[in-house]
């Protein structure tokens, strides 16, 4: 068992914009794992894809509020919700197919492939009309001599 | 995120510097858009070495512009990709569809030194 150590939240709206806040927010929140500069990359590209998802399809023709929460524990794990209130995802196995996307052009299709690549654990709530959870979790090596 | 293109021997260099999220990927499409229009028959080269961060908005970025470059007879490569936004092509398995190149290709190169020249096309 492990016992949490730490935990932040916001709530901003789904203006693209506000993508590189919440990725700069956790990557500063998880600087207290004591990450390697590679680490902290994967978290933040995991963070900005799960906002993505948020902004282009829960909230595609609408503004609504996204939700990121972090949760620091004491065997170095990370932690972070990411979720929001729109239209929900209808079919998740799908959604996480590689390069499949419901966005137009634009999209590459690869946001849940690379969560599931950059973070150690990934899992995806969602009920259609009610809105989407994605759970990623990652493991923070201690360092040799650290810790 | 800042765009600028310059005119080298080997063709046009399209740079993009600072973090490149679904945020600034429309500024990036409408940039490369605009530069092949002006520069319709040249090498594009797409210099990523200044980028800070990258997503999978990049990834549709990159994929998009290759398309309609090679689309129209042009030759099209990326040059310069940091590690860090290597991984991200690497985990989205599409490595080998796009022509990566560490730097631009010389095209007077010094003596007895072979050069790689860019074949994507």
């Amino acid at each position: 068992m492990h016992s949490e150590v730490n935990q932040m939240s916001i709530k901003f709206q789904s203006r693209s914009n506000n993508e590189a806040f919440a990725r700069q927010a956790v990557a500063a929140f998880a600087a207290q794992l004591d990450p390697t500069i590679e680490e902290i990359n994967d978290i933040k590209t995991a963070v900005s894809e799960a906002v993505t998802n948020c902004i282009v399809h829960a909230y595609r023709d609408t503004l609504g509020y996204i939700t990121v929460a972090a949760k620091l524990y004491d065997d170095g794990e990370i932690r972070i919700v990411v979720r929001d209130k729109g239209c929900g995802i209808a079919d998740i196995q799908q959604a996480r197919q590689p390069m499949f996307t419901t966005g137009d052009a634009g999209r590459s299709g690869m946001g849940f492939t690379i969560m599931e690549s950059f973070m150690d654990r990934l899992r995806v709530r969602s009920r259609e009309g009610v809105g989407t959870q994605v759970t990623m979790t990652k493991r923070i090596a201690a360092r040799l001599g650290q810790k | 995120m800042k765009c600028s293109h310059k005119r080298e021997d080997c063709g046009i260099v399209i740079r993009f510097d600072g973090e490149l999220g679904h945020h600034e990927a429309a500024q990036c499409v409408e940039y490369l858009e605009k530069t092949m229009i002006l520069y319709a028959t040249e090498p594009i080269f797409l210099d990523l070495s200044g980028l800070t961060f990258m997503d999978s908005s990049g990834i549709a970025v990159v994929l998009g512009a290759q398309r309609n470059i090679l689309g129209a007879g042009q030759t099209f490569c990326v040059v310069g990709t940091p590690p860090t936004v290597m991984r991200i092509f690497q985990a989205s398995g599409i490595v080998k569809r796009i022509q990566f190149i560490p730097e631009l290709p010389h095209l007077s190169k010094p003596e007895n030194e072979e050069e790689e020249p860019c074949t994507a096309k």
